[in-house]
């Protein structure tokens, strides 16, 4: 446990330390007191790593902190999808005008999102692949094959769950439950793989400011698409309590255990958060790069 | 610097010479009853590594030794000759208060 703990430290100080801290731990009881102690170290020396890290790794560090929060806005995103995808809310929609436009503004955001995600991420993809290929480098080689991998499962896991619902007629059951369970525990991890991988790669890549500029560009608008959609949602939220109080008290989520204006409240403020913690990385990001130009 | 400062205990551990990890864990647990955790003890290595007051000697070990360099011993000095006169003043206050009551 202690030693998995190592793993938590920044990569420059494990080179360093690594061996020594290894060694020491081999002599001293693991317990909780030991590993709240190297939780402790870890986190003062990633600290200390970003304050001392050169302009263009603060930018590297930073895209990656972009993409984090991308990737955890887009289950916000999916949740208030699936929040108001019933049809009750496709009228209510045509009904209230600021009520459709919100909605139509928050999926025209997200699209434009993913295309300019799709523009930061395939320069740095197209960089990884000819340096892994130049360099023979497997462990870069495995890391550039886990998101699609990733994807791969992910869509798989999606389209078992949608064919056994489709060929149950939808019926709730114990089978269609653990198809579900084991769709988000596969959602998740595939998510969380193309974040770990996508920051792995960007460490070990031979990037100039040159290269990072046009990814941190199209991060910038990824960031203000995030903002966007955030935004609309807001406006959606105050226009379905207004125009629409029925259906914002409607029940909501499996079971209807909860309720449509508690779930739009909780996603609204993830977006929120997110959207703000993206706009820290990328201004990081772009003087970071700047300085490093 | 607080007496219980990880960086200056392990200062006053390699005044007694060169020492590795666990031996400087030891040490500080003999000298001033603490009991530093691997993140603090490396957290304060890399520290006094980085200001040059300490540097690492060369082992074939996985248990590298560090010591204390010219200017390591310097700080060590002025910091406890300055604690040691703190300590002198206010053990001599609390001393003539007891004798006034």
């Amino acid at each position: 446990m202690s030693k998995r703990l190592l793993g938590l430290y920044p990569q420059a100080w494990r080179r360093r330390y690594g061996d020594e801290m290894a060694a020491l731990l081999e002599t001293s009881p693991p317990g909780p007191r030991t590993a709240f102690d190297l939780l402790r170290g870890a986190m003062l020396a990633h600290l200390r790593s970003a304050v001392r890290a050169t302009p263009l790794e603060r930018a590297r560090v930073s895209v990656s902190g972009v993409l984090g929060c991308f990737i955890c806005f887009c289950f916000a995103g999916s949740a208030f999808a699936k929040t108001t995808e019933a049809r009750q809310f496709t009228v209510a929609g045509r009904s209230h005008d600021l009520l459709g436009g919100a909605h139509y503004a928050a999926v025209v955001a997200a699209v434009v999102a993913a295309g300019m995600l799709a523009a930061a991420a395939a320069p740095l993809a197209v960089c990884a692949i000819a340096q892994a290929r130049r360099t023979h480098s497997r462990e870069l080689t495995r890391l550039i094959a886990v998101p699609p991998l990733a994807a791969l499962a992910w869509i798989a896991s999606l389209g078992g769950l949608a064919l056994w619902l489709s060929a149950h007629q939808h019926r709730a059951g114990a089978v269609a439950w653990a198809l579900l369970v084991l769709s988000a525990i596969v959602t998740v991890g595939a998510a969380a793989s193309c974040w770990f991988a996508s920051r792995a790669i960007l460490r070990r890549l031979t990037l100039t400011p040159r290269r990072l500029a046009l990814p941190v560009v199209a991060l910038c608008g990824v960031t203000a698409c995030m903002g966007a959609v955030a935004l609309a949602t807001a406006v959606y939220f105050v226009a379905i309590l207004t125009d629409a109080p029925a259906l914002a008290a409607s029940a909501d989520g499996p079971g209807g255990w909860s309720n449509t204006t508690l779930d739009i409240a909780l996603q609204l403020t993830v977006m929120i958060v997110l959207s703000g913690a993206a706009a820290l990385s990328a201004v990081r990001a772009a003087r970071g790069l700047r300085a490093a130009s | 610097m607080r007496s219980t400062d990880p960086g200056l205990l392990v200062m006053a551990s390699l005044a007694a010479g060169p020492k590795h990890g666990y031996a400087i864990t030891r040490d500080v647990g003999e000298i001033a009853g603490v009991k530093l955790g691997p993140g603090t003890l490396y957290g304060a290595l890399a520290r006094l590594e980085e200001r040059g007051l300490i540097e690492p000697l060369e082992s074939d070990d996985r248990r590298r030794p560090y010591r204390l360099t010219g200017s390591g011993a310097d700080a060590l000095r002025v910091q406890l000759t300055e604690q040691e006169r703190v300590a002198r003043i206010g053990l001599g206050r609390l001393a003539a208060t007891a004798s006034l009551a």
